[in-house]
């Protein structure tokens, strides 16, 4: 996997499938209401439903599952952080008790079963998040955010910042290689010294690039502000699938109430 | 009574210490700046920062809006600079304990290189980068994790090295004192959110005690890193195109008022 696909792994967005043509709008409504019945639910029922919808979908899609591992792994170091924390410090009906230099922690059983409930939650969340971003190409998803009236401002730095994360990334190759086979990062104070003349590089051509960029928008007609207007037609594919869209949200919130 | 309670707040310091072990050992590498997962904080929670961040976003934004009618060309420059700053904070940086690293969060350089407001900005694209793409937050958590890494790390940032530019004290110190405090304010920001939102029933400063004892031998370094990583590349800058730093530089330094 090349250093471009490690960061950024909306790549497999840019495929044509059925789940890549769902309309980007409906896909953001989906993935918002669903984080709503995620973190509302009182059961974990639901994330377990949200969780494995969504991985399922994008496994159908051929997402490799290493790379939907590597995403879920950070989340859930801090998951598991949230568990034990919860486990021990939550709740009044003892569940277990370690004895440790003197003290005994113990272990209640509300707070490991608010521990885990919110541990469902974060790989719930977290699988809609991927199910979004897996399947929407980033211009298509931040154009759609503008119909949701996100500021226009916003919409167009976060385009420019995501689109020069490509162009500096090269650089950022570059320097890097250059500097090893000058023995850069030879060592520990060697390291630092290298990632700061390469921290400082990567700005100094960032506002080099900068002028030239605005040159170049200026002879293609650029005022200041890009023209950010998303106004697709929403077909009778489009409409049958935020259907079936809005099926899965009301089966999310029916699995969360049940009391089994 | 008070028994039960100093009881209690003890084992939550000895759960905490035992917990500082074992993350030395078990964090998975390389650390990152503390990022609450989708999914941890409450709905309620989550609505309290998302509204707090979004009236800083909402200046940072005017103020962008405004220079850029000033500055036709700030657009670009601040996409490119956002992009190197989000690459800087993807960069793995080595931390003198064996077999591990860190990222920096890289709003403590944006603050000093653009301002705290727009440096906000720049730090909640990025966060939403990080979440879309990486795994890293989330969307329901945005909010809390504008408030602690791109507001508080910016604005304490950018306010120690005003500080410590009054007392003229040397370009290298100043940022190392900014990336540092920077990255401790979102630390501390961070442990407090988990603290508030997850501490039920029971005591708030046990949780947020044990959250912060918890991760201080992660944090600890990751500040250090962000310190050292900050202080590098502005002295680069400083060295090389110091006309970029003038704002900062002329806004700062007490020499003035000696003269006088």
């Amino acid at each position: 996997m090349s250093l471009k696909d490690k960061v950024f792994s909306d790549v497999f967005a840019q495929k044509q499938n059925l789940v890549t043509g769902i309309e980007a709008r409906a896909k953001i409504a989906f993935t918002a209401v669903a984080l709503l019945i995620n973190l509302l639910s009182p059961t974990i029922y639901t994330p377990i439903g949200i969780a494995v919808f969504c991985l399922i979908t994008l496994l159908s899609i051929k997402i490799p599952p290493g790379l939907l591992l590597l995403r879920l792994t950070m989340p859930l170091v801090m998951a598991v952080i949230v568990l034990i924390i919860q486990t021990f410090l939550y709740g009044g009906t003892p569940l277990f008790t370690i004895p440790i230099w003197g003290f005994h922690l113990v272990g209640y059983a509300e707070g490991l079963a608010r521990g885990l409930l919110i541990m469902g939650r974060v790989i719930g969340g977290v699988s809609l998040i991927l199910f979004l971003s897996m399947s929407t190409p980033t211009n298509k998803l931040l154009l759609a955010a503008s119909w949701f009236r996100v500021p226009k401002i916003f919409i167009e730095l976060t385009l420019l910042v995501y689109r020069y994360v490509f162009v500096l990334i090269e650089e950022v190759v570059a320097i890097r290689n250059a500097q090893k086979v000058r023995l850069g990062y030879c060592n520990w104070r060697q390291s630092m010294k290298s990632l700061g003349i390469l921290g400082g590089s990567l700005i100094l051509r960032a506002y080099d690039r900068a002028d030239r960029i605005f040159d170049a928008m200026i002879a293609r007609g650029y005022t200041g502000t890009m023209a950010i207007n998303y106004q697709p037609r929403f077909g009778r594919k489009d409409y049958l699938a935020t259907l079936g869209l809005s099926a899965i949200l009301v089966v999310f919130y029916l699995v969360g109430r049940l009391r089994i | 009574m008070a028994n039960k309670t100093i009881h209690r707040i003890k084992s939550h310091l000895v759960l905490a210490l035992v917990f500082a072990l074992g993350l030395i050992f078990l964090y998975p590498s390389p650390a990152h700046a503390m990022h609450i997962a989708e999914g941890i904080l409450p709905v309620s929670w989550a609505v309290v920062w998302f509204v707090i961040a979004f009236g800083f976003i909402a200046v940072g934004i005017r103020l962008i809006g405004r220079r850029t009618r000033e500055v036709r060309g700030l657009m670009p420059l601040l996409g490119l600079t956002g992009a190197a700053i989000f690459l800087i904070s993807l960069i793995s940086v080595p931390v003198p304990i064996p077999g591990t690293c860190a990222h920096p969060c890289g709003t403590p350089l944006a603050a000093i290189l653009v301002g705290p407001f727009i440096s906000a900005v720049l730090g909640a694209i990025a966060l939403l980068l990080h979440a879309l793409f990486l795994g890293h937050g989330g969307i329901s958590t945005w909010g809390a994790n504008i408030v602690s890494m791109a507001v508080l790390g910016s604005f304490v940032a950018f306010g120690t090295f005003l500080l410590l530019r009054r007392f003229n004290a040397p370009i290298a110190v100043t940022a190392f004192a900014a990336g540092l405090f920077g990255n401790l304010a979102t630390y501390i920001t961070t442990s407090f959110q988990l603290a508030s939102a997850l501490h039920g029933p029971g005591l708030f400063w046990s949780m947020f005690g044990a959250t912060i004892v918890a991760y201080a031998p992660v944090q600890g370094p990751v500040a250090v890193v962000e310190g050292l990583i900050t202080a590098a590349v502005i002295l680069v800058v400083h060295r090389r195109r110091p006309e970029i730093l003038s704002h900062i530089m002329s806004r700062g330094s007490n020499r003035r008022l000696r003269t006088k």
